[in-house]
This record gives C-alpha cells, sequence and structure tokens, in this order.
C-alpha cells in the first residue's frame, strides 16, 4: 500500500528503526514518518511498547545477576546453535 | 500562537508520555527544532489522530513544518469537547466513504462501471462491509483500488481505529491520482472536514 505513498513508513523500516528512535538517534524528517506510523498501525504501537520494556528489564540486569547454572545452560545452547545442533 | 495537539487519554503524549497538565507552562528541554513542544495548525490535525484534542498555546520561536509545528514552550488551554469516542467513529466512517467513492470513481474511469454502481449503493457500513466481501476483485489496477475500499470497510468494521481509515482514504488518493503528493491532499481535507465537524478555527 506504501508503494503509492513513498514518504510513509511500512512495518518493516519501522521494525529496522525502532533501536534508533528509541535513542533519539533518528533524523527530524525520519522520526516524524516513524510518529505518522504510530499515529495507525496498533501493531507497531504494541511492538514499541514491547521493546520498551525489554530495554528496561535487560537494563536493569548485570552479569552477576545470571545464576551460574543458567549461564551455563545458555553458553552451551549458544555454542549448539552456531555449530547447527538443534 | 493558538493550535491543537492531540494526546492520549489523562492529557499523555502519546510519543513522549509526558502528562500534560491543563494550564501549566512546559519548556522544551533544548531549544533547538525537533525537541520541542509539538502542535498541530488545522490542517494538520488528521496526520495525529488520537484519543484527546486540546487547544494549546505556544510561545517563543514557532517551528512550521510539512505536517505540524513545534514551539519553545506550550500549555494546554482547554479540551476540545465535541472530539469523542463518538466523533472519532464519525470521523472514521467519513474516511471509510471516502475511500469508498475514491475506488467507485476511479473504476468508473477505468471502465469497469457495474462494479462502480455496486460499491457506491451501500449507504451504512454493514451494508458496504457485506457488498466488498461478496466482489470478486478485478484484476490489475482496477484491483487495487477496489482493494482500497475493502480493505477500509472491512478493517474499519473490525477494530474500529479512526487513523486507519483515513491512511486508506490517503493512499487510495494517492494511487486514483497516480502521485504521491495525492496522500497529503486527502489528509488536509480530511484535517478541514475534522475542524468544520469540531468548529476548531484556524490556528
Amino acid at each position: 500500500m506504501t508503494l503509492r505513498a513513498p514518504e510513509q513508513m511500512t512495518c518493516r523500516e519501522f521494525v529496522e528503526l525502532v533501536t534508533e528512535y528509541l535513542e533519539g538517534a533518528l533524523s527530524l524528517e525520519d522520526r516524524t514518518r516513524f510518529e505518522h506510523h504510530l499515529v495507525f498501525c496498533t501493531w507497531c504501537v504494541d511492538y514499541l511498547q514491547q521493546m520498551r520494556e525489554t530495554l528496561r528489564a535487560a537494563g536493569r540486569l548485570r552479569e552477576s545477576d545470571v545464576p551460574e547454572n543458567a549461564k551455563e545452560k545458555l553458553l552451551r545452547a549458544f555454542r549448539q546453535w552456531k555449530r547447527g545442533i538443534p | 500562537m493558538i493550535a491543537y495537539k492531540f494526546l492520549r487519554v489523562g492529557a499523555v503524549g502519546p510519543f513522549t508520555g509526558h502528562r500534560w497538565s491543563p494550564g501549566t507552562w512546559v519548556d522544551a528541554a533544548d531549544v533547538h527544532e525537533g525537541l520541542g513542544v509539538h502542535a498541530c495548525r488545522v490542517s494538520d490535525l488528521a496526520f495525529w489522530i488520537g484519543e484527546e484534542l486540546w487547544r494549546v498555546e505556544l510561545q517563543g520561536h514557532v517551528w512550521e513544518r510539512a505536517t505540524q509545528i513545534e514551539a519553545a514552550r506550550g500549555r494546554l488551554l482547554d479540551r476540545v469537547a465535541g472530539w469523542d469516542g463518538k466523533a472519532r467513529t464519525e470521523f472514521g466512517l467519513h474516511c471509510v466513504f471516502q475511500a469508498r467513492d475514491i475506488a467507485a470513481a476511479a473504476l468508473r474511469g477505468l471502465g469497469f462501471a457495474d462494479l462502480a454502481d455496486r460499491l457506491a449503493l451501500p449507504g451504512t457500513l454493514p451494508e458496504l462491509a457485506a457488498t466488498v466481501r461478496s466482489i470478486e476483485p478485478p484484476d490489475g489496477f482496477a484491483g487495487e483500488m477496489f482493494g482500497y475500499a475493502r480493505d477500509a470497510a472491512i478493517a474499519f468494521s473490525m477494530t474500529g481505529n479512526a487513523a486507519e481509515s483515513s491512511f486508506i482514504a490517503s493512499v487510495a488518493n494517492a494511487a486514483a491520482r497516480g502521485d504521491p503528493s495525492g496522500f497529503g491532499e486527502e489528509k488536509r481535507r480530511q484535517s478541514h472536514w475534522l475542524a468544520e465537524r469540531l468548529a476548531a478555527p484556524e490556528a
């Protein structure tokens, strides 16, 4: 639909720019386009809220907050994932 | 300078989350374009639809941009009483039927007079939604234009999201005009419809 109004942001572009928006790093023009999209797209409003909540929660975590056994499990999972083991 | 501002329920800024207190001046954290107090001229209203509409007073330097204005400081004056749930629904329906009218006119011009007549007949949202569901879309550009009427009617039936029907009607106008500027043209037409409906004078 936005092919007909190319200055309007798509949901895909919104998702790509959400971190920069939250960091206040978007240009004035892109921030206006981003906020125009937020006016009507309830999906992206929810997505932005989830990102804010995630950053708020993750921002309070320190490495020492993760229990040793959970850290081991996570590292094992990442190593397996990198080797392509399900 | 007097202007308008859409807010969430409870006079909360939709993007900043700032809770406004009517009558209290709010100064921009930094007097640079982009960081000020944002507001709408009458012609900007349809770009920023929200739950509450307030009249605001702006002071200091005012930056004028394509779809909003921005000032160094501002305060809420009073709420536009006519902008409530009923008015939002009326505006949403107006945009649904505008999308339908744009689609019907385009279809007539493309030689699909029968389809245009069928689309033009319904006078209520349930009738329009039933009609668009019963029609097999044509191919190509005619199908695209029919799609705007279908999407506007079905989406508004399901969600009642007036800002979404405003968006669909504006894209439909850009498509019908074959020019992206049709988007802003339709938004401004909607803004003036709103201003008339709300008896909101030009800022």
